[in-house]
């Protein structure tokens, strides 16, 4: 029943009764009204339902950040994986006895029924409308910036030392895998885990990482998680490195794994890939470098050696 | 199981339904950056919060969400706009999606073996739609009333306290919860809200 919102807004207690915040004293004076006030009563009635649905309010939650960026990758890497829509199966799980199963295609979406309340709602009552207001515009993946080596999120690989020839047709695939993989990936189906790394600081305590390897047909991919490291000049990043036994200075036998920098936290999930086998380069690192000489000149920040190998 | 997606087909007019189904069908061209992104734009964080309602986790709900865009590149292809909006054709995917994910044995969380207990079971979808479309509700809501129903509601604050806290005269506490109260059934009523 429609009310008068002037008289109504002279007895304002209205709504703070129907929330049930009214103050003692309003809250008997508005009840004694109330009484007898059909146009309070009505707006009684049409604020009720209100509070009531204001109680079970979602949760006013905020995907993170990098969701997005996240959301992108997930389904660039599911492209790579799949090569067509109609193909789309997993990334294969490596030849290893503890391959996780073959992955199945995910299954299309269940057809919903006839009439679907909760859908028709969400189509009748367009309640599934485009969000209005700024949002995090996720990061947009080129080629270019890869190459440009500019100190952004997009990793690059490059190849020194002995392994550069017998790396190169791998480095090609890996590099163009490289230009359409964003920061972060999911892998519904990951093949089972090749080695672990737990990074640790050797002086800063507050900084660690891990590192979880799983082999592909291209080589391995890399999901590294780093914390706390510490902030970079605007010119700097951070590079993961594999090390393999025998370096030592002025003998380098280093592979890079990539590059990346970090939020303000000093924070980040980042996946990479290597030609890198951790069977044989065991111990990973972490150092901050600056473009320019794509040797290993920073001072390593985290380090941590192969474990679980399989 | 097989043939398209069957979407209720009472749709409403929708100004953005012809650009989203033209972002899908680029998906299914194999055009993927760009419109992705821009759906996420529009339905990320709807989708992100009913996965947070429907799993009881954030994790999970970031995966559902990651799960949703990939199921919408798969059956892209198979979207007709005539049958449904694709605002709806990614809540069937993010429901489905979340159903298996409830269903993953890595879902559940690490008891120890002598303290099972039986899983807190998710609210219905229609709880959840309603819950979702009471905090976008909310959030059209200028500051200054946000504020008083807030207190409100999430601390139980009276009014004179919430005057108090807000240093404000009583009255315009009152009146802004007034007026809050208005707008706020007025936005839920654009958005169908069942108990209205």
């Amino acid at each position: 029943m429609p009310y008068d919102v002037k008289h109504v807004l002279d007895h304002a207690e209205v709504a703070g009764w129907v929330l049930g915040v009214l103050d003692p004293d309003d809250a008997r004076d508005f009840q004694a009204h109330l009484l007898g006030c059909d146009q309070c009563q009505a707006a009684v009635a049409e604020f009720e339902p209100v509070a009531q649905g204001l109680k079970h309010a979602a949760p006013a939650v905020e995907p993170p950040a990098d969701l997005a960026a996240k959301t992108l990758a997930a389904v660039q890497h599911a492209i790579l994986a799949g090569r067509a829509p109609k193909a789309a199966p997993a990334p294969k799980a490596a030849p290893a006895p503890k391959a996780a199963p073959a992955p199945k295609a995910a299954p299309a979406p269940q057809p919903a029924p006839a009439r679907d309340a909760a859908l028709d709602k969400a189509t009748r009552l367009d309640i599934i409308r485009p969000q209005t207001g700024p949002q995090p515009e996720p990061d947009r993946l080129t080629p270019e910036k890869a190459k440009a080596g500019k100190a952004s999120r997009w990793w690059h690989i490059h190849w020194s030392g002995p392994l550069l020839p017998a790396a190169t047709a791998l480095a090609a695939a890996a590099v163009t895998a490289a230009a359409f993989i964003a920061v972060q990936t999911l892998a519904f189906a990951a093949p089972a885990v090749a080695a672990t790394f737990s990074l640790q600081a050797p002086h800063d305590k507050a900084a660690s990482g891990t590192a979880t390897v799983r082999h592909h047909d291209g080589g391995w991919e890399i999901q590294l998680t780093v914390d706390h490291l510490p902030a970079l000049r605007s010119d700097q990043f951070y590079e993961c490195w594999y090390e393999g036994a025998g370096n030592r200075p002025g003998h380098p036998d280093l592979i890079t794994a990539g590059t990346f920098v970090v939020n303000h936290s000093g924070n980040g999930t980042f996946t990479m890939w290597s030609a890198a086998n951790p069977a044989k380069f065991k111990t990973m690192q972490i150092t901050a470098e600056q473009p320019g000489d794509t040797s290993q000149q920073g001072a390593v920040l985290l380090s941590g050696t192969a474990r679980g190998l399989s | 199981m097989g043939g398209s997606l069957t979407v209720s087909v009472t749709s409403t007019e929708d100004p953005n339904a012809a650009e989203e189904a033209d972002l899908v069908a680029q998906i299914a061209a194999g055009d993927v950056e760009a419109p992705v992104a821009e759906l996420y734009r529009r339905y990320g964080k709807r989708l992100y919060r009913f996965g947070v309602q429907a799993l009881g986790d954030n994790g999970l709900a970031e995966e559902m969400v990651q799960e949703s865009f990939v199921k919408l590149w798969r059956s892209a292809e198979r979207f007709d706009a005539q049958r449904g909006s694709v605002g709806a054709f990614l809540f069937v995917i993010a429901r489905s999606t979340a159903a298996d994910i409830r269903k993953r044995p890595s879902s559940r969380p690490l008891v120890p073996v002598e303290e099972t207990q039986v899983p807190a079971q998710p609210d219905s979808v229609d709880q959840i739609l309603d819950s979702l479309i009471v905090r976008e509700a909310f959030e059209t809501l200028g500051p200054g009333h946000a504020q008083v129903l807030q207190l409100a509601q999430e601390e139980g604050l009276t009014q004179s306290q919430i005057a108090a806290r807000l240093g404000l005269p009583l009255g315009t506490v009152k009146t802004r919860t007034f007026h809050g109260m208005r707008t706020l059934r007025a936005a839920l009523v654009e958005r169908g809200f069942h108990a209205l």
